[in-house]
């Protein structure tokens, strides 16, 4: 895939976070990145993330996105149960997941070491605007399969 | 003259003459003998002849010669002779009462003949007996020649023999110790023939031993005599005992010897020295006091024990009445008189006791506490007295007491703590249990069953468990030791309080036998209820674990607002940062420094209260190396910074989560690298000592150092040594280190100089196979 065809396919991104300055963060962070387009799309909570991905209800249109940022700390369902549920639905099969959590890094590893709910990339969310921006060009190089399975301590362990 | 002619009727009757024993003693000496020999009444007739001398005269049966005169039987051309010689013989007797004579008569056809002969008894109202004994030489045999055979060597030696010793055995030559006769009574004693003693050495062949190298000969040639006790062997290998006796004959070249069997006398004598001597060596060496009482309770004998225990020599204690000397008191003092003495009157009617504790008293009156034993002594079926055996048991008695307090301190202690105990013998099956632990168990009376019982009180769903480990303590190859906590269930209104309770129980099994027979035999130990205990500690967890997870909790979302703050202030700055008038933008950025630290500190407090969590599921095992690898790699920037370097010799693997290793090595690290100083190039270096079942690390730096008195303080949470203006940092790193290590219940301290440095060392459980 050239730049110039992956800069006119946009890549669909769905945010999964409750909180709304780390929500802007990532949309910063991401549309940093001039290699690619993105679009976004936002939910709050894992329910509506499984809502979504599984197009029920209000969210029956909604196209499978391309790339999911998810939080793991979510209000009523857990991240993990969200991962989960993306992992085990055939028709979610290649759907690139990051995991991107306010938690530890080793919490994090402890919550995602199962096969079952592995994303394809975990970060902590950094401290300090300028990380937080950088994490952006990091995400980008894991959709593209070039870090696979990376991970970065952010502001300490 | 017709030998028929020449006999009258003897008128000596042997037995009116009382000859009998006499006679009896000739007959077994003469028996044997190659020579002729008769006994003769004053006229020369006949009485007695034995075998030879039947032979010479040729008759059959000594029948024929009675009453024949002697002379009949010599050749005729020397008969007048002989009777010449004989009668001249008794006239000469009658006047001048010779012993022993002897006369040759010769020539004669068949040789020359000897007669000698003796007197053999006398007594005044009876007739003169002869004894004679008839040799008919051969042309060849002189006079002086000794006869090679076993009689004496001359005739004089003949009457010698024959009016020996009743015992006369045999005779012997004193030139070579040949025997030369040997009569009845050693054919009798020993079983040779006379053939085959004739000519025999006698010490060689009856193998004579003499006692203590006593040497007979030296006896036997200055007094002619010798009589001792010697033994010798019969010819079926028997040893006899003897009493001999020796004398040599007037011509001194025969010994006579009689020899009187005393061997079943002296047997006896030995056996009873010998019972004797073990009976007395017993009593000497007995390490109990032993008394012999005599029929009236006085003291007969008294062994060294018993005067050393007692301070009494056996000649003071000798006739005094034991009672009186030894018992007569009370253990309180009271008087104890002999009447109401259980021993006393057992030692008069010759009853048995066995073990009779009493109170005897030493000379001065000290009492000890004694064990008796008494039985009666017999003699000859009647009672004679009694044997005493006294045991010491003073000794006992302060170990019986100290043991009876020892119990009651025991006693007290279980009851305090409410400890049940029980005591089970695996071989009967029978139990036996205290109360507590009854009514830990809920257990009926009896100790039957002991094991299906106590089985039945334990909650159902923890059955299994319990049998595992009672299993577990009797496995034959195991130490026998026995822990269980678990659950019982009963029915309220029974022994003890009914529904679900907890109870703890440790035991020790003991074994007999050895390899494959080795099984257990006993399982004995205590049990109680920790039912509150266990409610009191898992409310304790309980609570622990709300205060951990609320601390986990709070930590992680009060992250998300300090992060907001800083996240929205610099996201301003950034947005509006060009139109912030001057001084302005420092307190945007003093409030994001502020929030960024918050931010800091609670993330560190949730590092702190992290520790606990997730311990279970963890992979047990970090390697120092690789963990110091991944903390220069994370402090990279600052290590490259500083100009610092890290030196390790290699690091072991230890009994940990490898974050923890990560995390606590990091922050010693890190504060090493903090707290440098600036004009020196900072070192820093990582070692590991084994001290027993632990790693001893330490983490030493040439930096700042600090103050030794504030050696603790540096540990605890949020707190810091230095202004934040200083140096930078919550002051929890080391907090954390803190908790990690005493998580793995190791030890964690710093020494440190202010000015030159600081040594950080902590201990950590080693790890128990290496990978």
């Amino acid at each position: 895939m050239t730049p110039a065809r992956q800069k006119s396919h946009p890549v669909h991104v769905l945010v999964v976070e409750d909180n709304e300055v780390d929500a802007r963060l990532v949309r910063f962070a991401l549309l940093g990145v001039s290699a690619w387009n993105v679009e976004f799309e936002r939910v709050e909570d894992g329910e509506q993330a499984v809502k979504y991905l599984q197009q029920q209800g209000s969210y029956a249109s909604k196209l499978h996105p391309d790339l999911v940022v998810l939080d793991l700390n979510l209000p009523k369902l857990d991240g993990t149960e969200v991962l989960r549920m993306i992992r085990h639905n055939p028709k979610l099969k290649g759907l690139k997941v990051i995991v991107l959590s306010s938690s530890p890094m080793d919490v994090i590893e402890e919550r995602v070491r199962d096969a079952e709910v592995r994303p394809d990339c975990y970060f902590t969310k950094p401290l300090g605007l300028d990380e937080f921006l950088a994490l952006g060009e990091t995400i980008h190089r894991c959709y593209l399969d070039e870090d696979k399975d990376s991970h970065s301590h952010g502001s300490g362990i | 003259m017709l030998l028929k002619d020449a006999v009258a009727p003897s008128k000596t009757d042997v037995r009116a003459l009382g000859l009998d024993l006499e006679l009896t003693k000739w007959q077994n000496l003469t028996q044997s003998l190659p020579l002729a020999v008769c006994v003769c009444d004053s006229q020369w007739r006949i009485v007695q002849a034995n075998p030879e001398a039947q032979r010479l005269f040729g008759v059959g049966d000594e029948g024929c010669l009675k009453g024949v005169f002697v002379w009949h039987f010599l050749p005729e051309s020397d008969r007048h002779l002989a009777q010449t010689q004989l009668e001249l013989q008794a006239k000469v007797e009658q006047t001048e009462g010779s012993e022993n004579w002897s006369f040759r008569v010769e020539p004669s056809l068949s040789g020359p003949f000897a007669i000698a002969g003796s007197r053999l008894l006398e007594s005044d109202s009876v007739e003169r007996v002869w004894q004679i004994s008839i040799r008919v030489f051969s042309a060849h045999d002189k006079a002086e020649t000794p006869i090679t055979s076993a009689t004496p060597q001359t005739e004089s030696g003949l009457f010698e023999v024959v009016n020996a010793e009743p015992n006369l055995a045999f005779t012997w030559q004193i030139a070579d110790g040949c025997i030369n006769y040997w009569g009845i009574t050693a054919q009798r004693l020993y079983g040779y023939t006379a053939e085959e003693a004739h000519g025999r050495d006698v010490a060689e062949l009856l193998r004579t031993k003499l006692p203590g190298g006593i040497k007979p000969e030296a006896a036997l040639k200055a007094e002619g005599e010798w009589s001792g006790e010697i033994s010798r062997f019969t010819r079926a290998g028997d040893e006899l005992i003897l009493e001999a006796r020796m004398k040599v004959t007037a011509n001194s070249a025969v010994v006579l010897e009689s020899n009187l069997d005393i061997t079943p006398r002296r047997r006896a004598e030995q056996a009873f020295n010998f019972h004797f001597q073990l009976t007395q060596s017993i009593t000497e060496q007995a390490v109990d006091p032993i008394f012999v009482i005599g029929g009236k309770g006085e003291v007969i004998f008294a062994n060294p024990e018993a005067q050393r225990v007692f301070g009494w020599t056996r000649e003071e204690l000798l006739g005094r009445s034991l009672h009186d000397t030894l018992h007569h008191e009370h253990a309180d003092g009271s008087a104890f008189p002999s009447e109401h003495c259980p021993l006393f009157h057992a030692q008069l009617n010759g009853t048995v006791i066995r073990a009779l504790e009493l109170v005897f008293f030493h000379r001065d009156g000290q009492p000890i506490y004694v064990s008796c034993s008494n039985s009666p002594l017999f003699f000859d079926n009647q009672e004679i007295g009694a044997v005493l055996i006294i045991r010491d048991i003073s000794r006992q008695k302060v170990m019986e007491r100290a043991l009876t307090q020892s119990e009651e301190r025991l006693r007290v202690a279980v009851a305090a703590a409410q400890m049940g105990t029980w005591d089970l013998n695996l071989v009967s099956g029978e139990a036996s249990v205290d109360e507590n632990c009854r009514r830990a168990l809920n257990l009926d009376a009896s100790g039957h069953n002991f094991v299906t019982s106590w089985l039945r009180a334990v909650h159902p769903e923890d059955r299994m468990l319990a049998k595992r480990q009672i299993e577990t303590a009797l496995n034959p190859t195991g130490d026998g030791q026995f822990q269980l906590e678990c659950r019982t269930l009963a029915k309220a209104g029974g022994r003890g309080k009914g529904g679900v309770r907890s109870v703890q129980a440790q035991g020790q099994a003991f074994f007999d036998g050895v390899e494959e027979t080795r099984r257990a035999v006993r399982l004995i130990g205590t049990i109680q209820d920790v039912t509150d205990r266990k409610r009191d500690e898992d409310a304790l967890k309980r609570a622990n674990d709300d205060l951990q997870q609320f601390a986990y909790a709070a930590a992680h979302d009060l992250q998300e607002p300090l992060r907001n703050v800083v996240n929205l202030l610099g996201l301003y700055k950034r947005n509006f940062g060009a139109q912030i008038p001057g001084g302005h933008s420092e307190l945007i950025d003093a409030s994001m420094e502020d929030a960024r630290r918050m931010h800091q500190m609670v993330r560190d407090l949730l590092s702190f209260t992290n520790i606990h969590q997730g311990l279970e599921n963890a992979a047990k095992i970090a390697d120092a190396n690789e963990s110091l690898i991944d903390v220069k790699r994370n402090l990279a920037t600052i290590i490259v910074e500083s100009g610092a370097t890290i030196h390790s010799n290699g690091l072991p693997k230890v009994n940990m989560r490898p974050t923890h290793l990560l995390q606590l090595l990091q922050n010693v690290v890190s504060n090493s690298l903090k707290y440098r100083r600036p004009e020196v190039p900072l070192q820093i270096r990582v070692g590991a000592r084994r001290r027993g079942s632990e790693w001893l690390f330490s983490v030493s730096d040439n930096g700042i150092g600090f103050d030794p008195v504030y050696a603790q303080r540096i540990f605890g949470v949020f707190k810091r040594l230095h202004g934040r203006s200083e140096y930078p940092g919550s002051g929890i790193g080391l907090a954390i280190c803190a908790r990690i290590v005493h998580t793995y219940s190791g030890r964690i301290w710093a020494e440190g100089t202010l000015g030159q440095g600081a040594t950080f060392f902590f201990t950590l459980p080693a790890a128990e196979t290496s990978l």
